[in-house]
């Protein structure tokens, strides 16, 4: 079983960074790691950021491996457990546990210890805190996209547009999120590109293909990812096809162009906003500070990737300009 | 009764060396002079090592820009970006180009020398490089007045491009040229500085003591007998003084004995004792010490000038930021206050030095301004800021004007006008170190803490006023109250031709002319800031040896009208310079004539006064002086604005011309008025 390997993996750290410590702390702190897809970048971010400063953490890793229906035994496992604090991984499965924070308290959700969300977009939009200053609830945690204007902003910076498609996965609300602020910005210069669900109401990666298409029907001179985890999984097939069609591909995620084809991305490295977000965690647990005053924030240093040999596929160069701060890859 | 006294050495039997009044200017020259040689010396050799540094360090910056710039470009190619699929090179020309001030220009070319993009003003003949320089990293050469570093661009090994950036020439020159003036301000300041200090050291120990022997031995030998000289000054003099007192003491002793003898010896010796006591003056009940004078107040001047101008420079900056960054408002208004209690305190001050003496209104205003520092060093806000300064300004205008009665009481018969001459002469000076100190001093401790500064020492310095200056001697006479005063001052004809045809026509000028048409029209010739501020300083280097001249000749030819006159009409042919000479040449003349004719007419103007004052019914000096500086205030408040409005009404040049004819009536004016009572004109 997944969750077990993943289980041994964080035992393996444990010794070490237990042993690591100096240690006017009595025992590891305890904090379950519920992650929506698996370990990755986010998740080394956060473990390293501990073991850094050497300081005695035990990790209880839960995968739900994309499947929200195990999220009540994940919570009743928590409060059996009872860690010092609870690490959530992505938005869907951050308001499947924690749920909004305004929401009664009925059980289904997990309000019993503190907890640090990370890869999760527009918390306050999704109604995981009451605002990024004042998150209202003992949660807090990192967002990882840029402002949806700043990512327009670098989009026209290196090749202007009159009009971009954005493709998304109209299950998830990180996804509408985002395309909601973009067509709030673009108006009638976005053309919305949801894949389609099949019977069961899931998205379908047969559509995406279509989706591309469409896009290059309207001739759209970007087609936009937003941090999608359907079309992350997806993202050879996507970016691949757009590339096929001579679509240049932008996106808010890194995945999209370090390890697939899309063109460009504004974006905050995985592995820095893990490593933020065991910040915060350090601050609850060794500071002892309320999880609800510690605001809500995103890195202030993104990274402008630009994978060089789509560029050269597509022949649309970077400008000048662009490359003395862009990361090529 | 026989008693024989030992009579002791006297002092006046030997032949004093008179002491020469140019004994302390040559004392001082000398050693302003060496100490120029070494500190001129050691400035030259300063510069030279900036010299040295400087120029392979400017043109080093155009290589290193060369190279971040060509890097960029490099590195898009070395991505696989085909050159000739480069993008937004103008874009990033120009970001390259405005990222660092100083630069002539960017500028990219193919490897032949065709221009691709650029930014700057790029030289029109740009001579192709030589094939070898490919091999360089970077190739640095003279292109007329522009360093010219290039730095190829290779595409796979083969040379495609040159990025050639530009840095003029000129630029290292000022940059050179502000460091010289920088050192020769920096070497200014320290010989003002010096010769004040030796002039008060030396006027202290050497010239006043001496004075003060010879001023006992003249009254000696014309038969005054009841004079005693100041004991406790200066080591040689002092002891010379003490002898004398012993000679005098001694005489009235035995004058005394004889006077005793000669009431027993009967007529004929009572009668020759009459007809001695008819030629000499014995005293010993009321014995006069004769003091050695104050040494000077233009030490003390000097240093309070000097602490007020600590600030000069960046008040407005103060203001502004305690306003919160607020307006231009916020930034004048402390000034405008400060301006304003001079003004209004000026003739107050003179009725307090009038009713208290010198030394007495000198410390209470030194206090006044010593709290205005501490005030202005505490505020937090703009309005209790601008306070303080009026409070300092209020403290400020008591101090000159006290001062400038002590220098016209002390002065020696005949050189009233050097000795006013010397009150300007501290205050130009006092404001130039002050001014150029005050920026290095707030730059290391901060705006607040350099009041503080100020405020330190002023209150150093009413130390030394009080125990250096001489108690006030007040005559018992009623002084007349303010308003009688001006009402009598304004009924003195004399003075109010001085007044309104003399003081406050130049005062408009130097307001109007050097502090607001001046700079105004120097940036219209197209120098810099830098430069404007060296030509407006052009004013106070030519006035400070001026007023030196103006007084030494008043006193000489006790004409001080006439030359009052003389320069007033210099002063306003100098501003019609323009109708003959080119705009770049006229200026600065123009700004060199009115340092000249200011100068000259300074301590002249000031001398006149004690003159006036003598007059039967006019109030004292102080009085007068205090009505004479408020006109002055008044000319400079008025001067900026009506050069406004001339300069709104008919454009710079114009302005220059109206100013300089109105100075030039006024001046014949005066002249006219001189002539009637020629005699009574005279500065003495």
């Amino acid at each position: 079983m997944r969750a077990d390997t993943l289980a041994r993996r964080a035992l393996l750290a444990t010794p070490f960074l237990a042993n690591g410590g100096a240690l006017a702390q009595q025992r590891p702190y305890r904090i379950l790691m519920l992650l929506f897809r698996g370990w990755e970048e986010a998740c080394d971010g956060f473990r390293d950021h501990f073991a850094a400063r050497r300081i005695p953490v035990e990790f209880i890793i839960r995968d739900m491996a994309q499947d929200l229906t195990r999220v009540p035994g994940a919570i009743a496992e928590a409060r059996e457990l009872r860690p010092d604090l609870v690490h959530v991984w992505g938005t869907s499965l951050a308001l499947a546990v924690l749920g909004p924070w305004d929401a009664p308290d009925d059980g289904r959700t997990l309000r019993d210890f503190p907890a640090v969300f990370s890869i999760v977009t527009d918390p306050a939009g999704n109604r995981l805190v009451r605002s990024r200053e004042a998150p209202g609830r003992a949660v807090t945690g990192t967002e990882y996209i840029a402002p949806v204007d700043v990512q327009l902003r670098a989009m026209g910076r290196y090749a202007a547009f009159r009009t971009v498609a954005a493709v998304f996965n109209p299950r998830e609300s990180n996804s509408l999120s985002v395309v909601a602020q973009m067509r709030a910005q673009l108006g009638e210069a976005l053309l919305s590109l949801p894949v389609a669900l099949d019977g069961q109401g899931r998205p379908d990666p047969a559509s995406i293909p279509d989706c591309v298409a469409a896009a290059r029907a309207a001739g759209v001179d970007w087609l936009y990812i937003p941090p999608d985890t359907f079309l992350n999984e997806h993202r050879q097939a996507l970016t691949q096809g757009a590339l096929a069609a001579g679509l240049p591909c932008f996106s808010a995620s890194e995945r999209f162009v370090l390890f697939a084809d899309g063109l460009a991305g504004l974006v905050s490295r995985y592995y820095s906003v893990g490593a933020f977000s065991a910040f915060k965690a350090v601050q609850i647990l060794r500071e002892g500070r309320d999880p609800a005053s510690i605001p809500v924030e995103t890195l202030t240093r993104l990274s402008f990737l630009i994978r060089m040999e789509t560029a050269r596929r597509l022949g649309s160069y970077p400008p000048v300009g662009l490359l003395r701060v862009a990361e090529a890859v | 009764m026989n008693v024989i006294l030992p009579v002791p050495p006297t002092p006046a039997a030997r032949p004093a060396p008179s002491p020469s009044p140019r004994l302390a200017g040559r004392v001082i020259a000398l050693a302003v002079l060496l100490l120029c040689a070494t500190v001129g010396f050691v400035s030259h050799t300063a510069l030279r090592a900036f010299e040295d540094q400087v120029r392979p360090e400017l043109e080093r910056e155009a290589l290193v820009v060369g190279r971040i710039g060509a890097g960029t470009l490099q590195r898009a190619l070395d991505l696989g970006v085909p050159f000739d699929r480069l993008t937004g090179t103008e874009d990033y020309l120009s970001a390259l180009f405005s990222a660092r001030a100083g630069l002539a220009y960017v500028l990219l070319t193919r490897a032949n020398g065709a221009s691709i993009a650029a930014s700057g003003t790029v030289p029109d003949a740009m001579p192709p490089l030589p094939a070898e320089a490919a091999e360089a990293p970077s190739l640095t050469r003279l292109l007329g007045r522009h360093h010219d570093v290039a730095v190829p661009l290779r595409e796979s090994g083969r040379l495609v491009a040159w990025v050639h950036v530009g840095i003029d020439r000129v630029r290292i020159e000022s940059a050179l040229d502000d460091m010289r003036w920088d050192i020769f301000m920096v070497l200014l300041v320290v010989l003002l500085a010096t010769s004040e200090f030796l002039r008060f050291i030396v006027a202290g120990t050497v010239t006043a003591p001496i004075g003060m022997v010879l001023r006992v031995q003249q009254r000696l030998a014309a038969g005054d007998w009841t004079v005693q000289a100041d004991g406790g000054i200066g080591a040689e003099a002092g002891r010379v003084a003490r002898h004398l007192n012993v000679l005098v003491r001694r005489m009235n002793d035995r004058w005394s004995r004889l006077v005793w003898l000669a009431q027993d010896a009967g007529g004929r010796a009572q009668a020759l004792l009459g007809d001695v006591a008819g030629r000499l003056s014995f005293g010993p009940a009321q014995v006069a010490r004769l003091g050695a004078g104050t040494a000077s107040a233009r030490l003390p001047l000097f240093l309070f000038v000097f602490a007020e101008q600590l600030s000069t420079s960046f008040i407005p900056l103060h203001a502004q930021s305690l306003s919160g960054g607020g307006t231009t408002f916020a930034a004048a208004l402390p000034i405008a206050t400060f301006v304003a209690a001079v003004a209004l305190m000026t003739p107050w001050g003179g009725a307090i030095v009038a009713r208290h003496g010198a030394r007495s209104a000198m410390i209470r205003g030194i206090l006044i301004a010593a709290a205005g520092h501490s005030a202005a060093a505490v505020m937090q806000d703009a309005t209790g800021f601008a306070l303080a300064r009026a409070v300092a300004g209020a403290g400020y205008a008591i101090v000159t004007i006290a001062c400038q009665v002590h220098l016209a009481q002390e002065a020696p018969s005949g050189r009233v006008a050097q000795s006013l001459g010397g009150f300007t002469g501290a205050v130009m000076t006092g404001a130039v170190c002050g001014t150029a100190i005050g920026a290095v001093v707030a730059d290391r401790v901060g705006f607040a803490m350099t009041f503080g500064v100020s405020a330190l020492l002023v209150l150093g310095l009413a130390v030394l006023v009080w125990r250096e200056f001489e108690r006030d001697d007040i005559s018992a006479v009623e002084q007349p109250g303010l308003w009688r005063s001006a009402r009598a001052a304004m009924s003195e004809p004399r003075f109010v031709a001085l007044v309104l045809l003399a003081a406050i026509p130049a005062k408009i000028l130097l307001g109007g002319f050097i502090f607001f048409l001046a700079p105004l029209a120097l940036r219209e010739t197209g120098l810099g800031q830098a430069a404007i501020g060296r030509h407006v300083m052009l004013y106070g280097l030519c006035m400070l040896p001026a007023i030196a001249i103006g007084a030494w000749l008043a006193d000489r030819t006790g004409r001080g009208g006439l030359i009052i006159a003389v320069a007033g009409i210099a002063n306003g042919l100098g501003l019609l310079l323009p109708l003959w000479l080119e705009t770049d040449l006229a200026l600065p003349a123009a700004i060199i004539i009115t340092g000249i004719s200011q100068g000259l007419a300074a301590a002249p103007m000031l001398a006149i006064i004690p003159g006036l004052s003598l007059a039967r019914g006019a109030p004292p000096s102080a009085a007068m002086l205090g009505f004479l500086r408020l006109a002055e205030r008044f000319g400079s408040v008025v001067g900026p604005p009506a050069a406004a409005a001339l300069l709104t009404l008919g454009g710079g040049a114009q302005a220059m011309l109206v100013l300089g004819a109105v100075s030039l009536a006024a001046a014949l004016g005066y002249a006219l008025a001189l002539l009637p009572r020629w005699g009574i004109w005279h500065a003495r």
